[in-house]
């Protein structure tokens, strides 16, 4: 179990992370929040790559700072840059960031084939990362994250600048490899969590605002989620009052989807809520 | 404009200055300043009175051999001609005296061409980031990106060759007038010896200009070359094309005489374009479809024809045709990388951190490129040293402690020989006043004389040294020995040039190799990866160090080794096993060790220097997250305490002296 308690990180008097409070137990938990939430920076204070302002993060009821390398052997973590030696084939990564994990040799390279397999990169073992594509590289990063079998798996933005295909794959990678441990996957994209996310962390200004399963937070927003039909023109229109919208062409024409707590009688209320309208009504501004 | 201000930004400026402090040392410790380059004094004053005889010589035997018509075919005749006339129009120029060695010493420096193409070349690379990046098409798209794109790299090129020659050459010219001066540069270039057959009217201040403007048309033909091949194969061959063409020419340009059939391709050169001062020896034509050609001339004319030609064609390269890539031995390649994957080594972390230290950074590979510098340049020669060869035996004779039974001894020989020479002059004198002169008993005694005092001199410094080391003994107590000094002369006091070169190459190679060991780590952002992992901080911490400790080391021994071993090698080191005051130079040392322990005192103390300079500079490139500059920050610290060592007369911030200090 992962505790956290009170955890800031003030840069001044700008709080990159304000007072987050949560209990983590096995499970797949989705950090959602738009870009400059917080959510790198949280990640960053539970991998004690940045120094916390205030608060408390506990591992099975030990701080992880008094736990020191003991806390890093259990965590895996993908950084959101995709940090690699380009001159390094994918094998050889691989075999570094094991023995970074304190892998024996036999072990390691054992891993290694069978990481790669997992990831569909087995027969690119032996190629240089630096031509690698962009979703080649982040399953690398994954399969390297899962060496030595992690308890902790700390995923930030995995998916940035992959194809749609490419991010299913790895959308289907990080679901296969997320029993019995605990994985945080921090995304600004709702629908890499939409499937495969127990519960979801909603940030927003460096707090948490709903720590909730997807289920729950769809329900919260029963009534007020509502559609407008109607000409190009018309929908324009309501997007300047509702700028979060999302504007959709149906082969009914146009619909301008908003969530909102009141919306006018011209909207129709909608049942088949999306994680995305929650996303949405979170977001900033109307 | 901005892609000027890409190019020619602070990553640019940190390698640059790097390249100016490394041509700036190895100038100054690798230059052969005190050896005798050129001729100086009567020599000089004869070679400027035999030139104008030496020119009506050449110009008589020219007009002779036109008007015998031994000539077969018209090039011969014509180029004969051409040189009589070209003779015949210097003669009555005035030679003047001069200084001469700062000239000629940077006129045989050519380390300043080399790091000049080098810096060109990453210029190029830099020209090509969006080919490494996957730019290429998104430029190519734009409107300014084809023709116009080009033609400004192309202008970026000739101002990077400005910049290389301004700031490489003018570093070395400025070392050259303040350490020995540049002297009469509007004296006839004929004035140095070395241009006497120099079939040119120019002054040397006009020569060294020609030399430049020649080497910044050089660095740019090299450079645009590069470029267009780089824009047009894959990166194998465009990188290994260039390189073997480089070498083969070299080759060329090196290996085949002035007078060959072939100096075609010795002079039809891209390094004859570089060190164009090859044109100015000696009169220098060829034959082009029957006609005699100059061929400085020729050399210039066909430089601007291959620029042009160059330039147009990489205009319709960028302009008008698709990019290509040519995939050439891709798949074998990628074969032996499988199987290399397959049977690829297990390492542990410590194993990684030195494969990445000194295999992938290439740290081995600077010290052993360092090495070969410092061996080929310490074995050119043989140690001269002037021994006197009584004096050796004599070393030889009383080798051993100085005690008593030493000094009585000693004594004692002195009185013989100084009885001996007075027998002979008194001998002399009497032959002398005699009213017969014996021309031949007097030569003899003179001779006995003269080999007496040659015995003497020899005798003498190892008796001074005999009594100074019993009067040493009787002070201290230690037990002091007569040992043979020479070979440990050479090594402490008079062999300064070979240390300082050692220690000048040893910080070099410590501040490119170990100067971006914790950037490349930022440089590749992997910090956040290490920090996070199990060992990670161990790495960083503990076997980064441990590993930039055991290089400085591993470079000092080596760099520092080979004077050492030259002067073993050569001379040999006498009596290694007695107690270190026994040399006259070590007299004062305080402590109670051996030659040899005192030898291992002083690498013991030179290896900590290293790695304490090395620690710093690994610690300071960590604030840069880029290797180069890392490296060129680094640099640019140490050449201000050099400076600062260097305006203050102090040794103490110098960090090339505190490399080579003797205990």
């Amino acid at each position: 179990m992962l505790e956290v308690r009170d955890l800031s990180k003030a840069y001044g008097d700008l709080y990159a992370v304000d007072h987050v409070s949560l209990t983590l137990e096995k499970g797949v938990y989705g950090i959602l929040g738009a870009n400059g939430a917080g959510k790198s920076t949280f990640l960053n204070l539970l991998t004690d790559n940045l120094k916390r302002t205030t608060g408390e993060i506990l591992y099975d009821g030990t701080e992880i700072l008094k736990m020191g390398a003991a806390f890093r052997k259990e965590i895996g973590y993908t950084p959101q840059l995709q940090g690699m030696y380009e001159d390094f084939t994918a094998g050889q990564f691989m075999r570094y960031i094991g023995a970074l994990k304190g892998m024996r040799g036999r072990s390691c390279r054992k891993q290694t084939g069978e990481l790669l397999e997992l990831v569909g990169l087995a027969k690119h073992a032996h190629r240089r990362l630096g031509t690698f594509s962009g979703g080649m590289k982040q399953r690398v990063l994954l399969a390297a994250a899962m060496l030595d079998d992690p308890e902790i798996l700390i995923l930030d933005e995995p998916t940035a600048g992959l194809d749609p295909e490419e991010r299913i794959r790895l959308r289907n990678h990080i679901a296969a490899l997320s029993k019995d441990r605990i994985v945080l996957l921090a995304t600004h994209v709702v629908s890499d969590i939409e499937c495969i996310a127990e519960k979801v962390i909603l940030m927003k200004h460096g707090k948490v605002i709903r720590f909730a399963s997807p289920l729950e937070l769809m329900t919260e927003l029963e009534g007020k989620v509502g559609e407008f039909h109607g000409s190009f023109e018309e929908v324009q229109k309501w997007k300047e009052i509702y700028p979060k919208g999302e504007v959709i062409r149906r082969s009914t024409g146009y619909v301008l989807r908003v969530a909102a707590e009141e919306l006018p009688e011209e909207f129709v209320r909608v049942n088949d809520l999306t994680l995305e309208d929650v996303y949405l009504f979170y977001a900033e501004g109307r | 404009m901005k892609e000027f201000s890409r190019v020619f930004g602070r990553k640019n400026w940190c390698i640059l200055l790097l390249l100016c402090f490394m041509n700036i040392g190895v100038f100054f410790f690798c230059a052969d300043a005190g050896k005798d380059i050129t001729l100086t004094g009567e020599q000089q004053q004869a070679y400027l009175e035999e030139y104008p005889q030496f020119l009506d010589r050449t110009v008589e035997q020219g007009q002779k051999m036109i008007s015998l018509g031994l000539f077969q075919s018209g090039f011969s005749r014509e180029q004969m001609q051409r040189i009589t006339g070209m003779y015949q129009s210097l003669q009555g120029i005035s030679v003047l005296p001069g200084d001469n060695r700062g000239l000629v010493l940077w006129l045989q420096y050519r380390v300043g061409d080399v790091l000049l193409l080098f810096y060109m070349g990453c210029l190029v690379y830099d020209l090509q980031a969006e080919r490494r990046k996957g730019l290429q098409y998104m430029v190519r798209s734009t409107a300014g990106g084809r023709g116009k794109l080009f033609f400004t790299r192309s202008l970026v090129l000739l101002a990077g060759s400005l910049q290389g020659v301004f700031f490489l050459h003018g570093s070395s010219l400025l070392c050259t007038k303040l350490t020995m001066g540049l002297e009469g540069l509007d004296r006839t270039l004929q004035s140095l010896p070395e241009f006497m057959r120099c079939p040119y009217q120019l002054t040397i201040g006009q020569f060294i200009g020609q030399l430049l403007l020649l080497k910044i048309a050089g660095a740019f033909l090299a450079a645009f070359l590069f470029y267009l091949m780089l824009g047009s194969f894959s990166k194998a061959l465009a990188y290994g094309l260039p390189l073997f063409a480089v070498c083969l020419e070299a080759a060329l340009f090196l290996l085949i005489p002035g007078v060959s059939s072939l100096r075609v391709l010795k002079y039809a050169n891209l390094w004859a374009v570089v060190f164009s001062d090859c044109f100015c020896y000696d009169a220098l034509f060829f034959s082009l479809f029957g006609h005699c050609v100059d061929a400085l001339f020729l050399i210039g004319v066909m430089t601007a024809v291959i620029l042009s030609a160059a330039l147009v064609a990489g205009a319709i390269l960028h302009s008008c045709c698709y990019t290509k890539e040519f995939h050439v031995g891709e798949k074998l390649l990628d074969r032996i990388y499988a199987v290399k994957e397959r049977f690829a080594l297990s390492r542990t972390l410590f194993g990684w951190e030195f494969y990445k230290l000194y295999l992938r950074q290439g740290a081995l590979l600077l010290l052993a490129a360092a090495v070969a510098v410092q061996i080929g340049l310490s074995f050119r020669y043989e140690y001269y040293y002037p021994i006197n060869a009584m004096e050796k035996l004599y070393y030889l004779k009383y080798q051993g402690e100085i005690d008593e039974a030493c000094i009585e001894k000693a004594d004692r020989e002195l009185q013989i020989l100084k009885n001996a020479e007075q027998r002979y002059r008194n001998i002399m004198e009497e032959l002398s006043k005699q009213e017969v002169f014996h021309a031949e008993h007097y030569g003899e005694a003179e001779g006995k004389l003269w080999e007496n005092l040659e015995t003497q001199k020899g005798f003498l410094p190892v008796y001074e040294e005999i009594q100074a080391g019993y009067e040493y003994a009787q002070k201290t107590g230690r037990s002091v020995w007569l040992v043979e000094p020479f070979s440990y002369d050479l090594l402490i006091n008079r062999d300064e040039q070979t240390r300082n070169r050692a220690s000048f190459l040893e910080f070099l190679v410590i501040l490119t190799a170990v100067g971006g060991v914790y950037a490349l780590e930022k440089q590749n952002r992997m910090s956040g990866t290490i920090r996070t992992s199990y060992l990670g901080r161990r790495a960083m911490l503990l076997y980064k160090p441990i590993l930039v400790v055991g290089f400085c080391c591993l470079t000092c021994l080596l760099l520092h080794g080979v004077q050492l071993f030259h002067i073993s090698e050569s001379m040999g080191f006498p009596n290694l096993t007695v107690a270190v005051q026994s040399l006259t130079i070590l007299r004062d040392f305080p402590l109670d060790v051996t030659i040899s322990g005192y030898l291992m005192l002083t690498f013991l103390y030179r290896m900590l220097a290293a790695s304490v300079l090395g620690l710093l500079i690994a610690m300071f490139g960590s604030l840069w997250k880029d290797r180069f500059m890392a490296m060129g920050a680094g640099a640019a610290v140490l050449i201000v305490l050099f400076a600062v060592s260097l305006l203050g007369e102090t040794n103490l911030l110098n960090p090339i002296y505190l490399l080579g200090k003797w205990c």
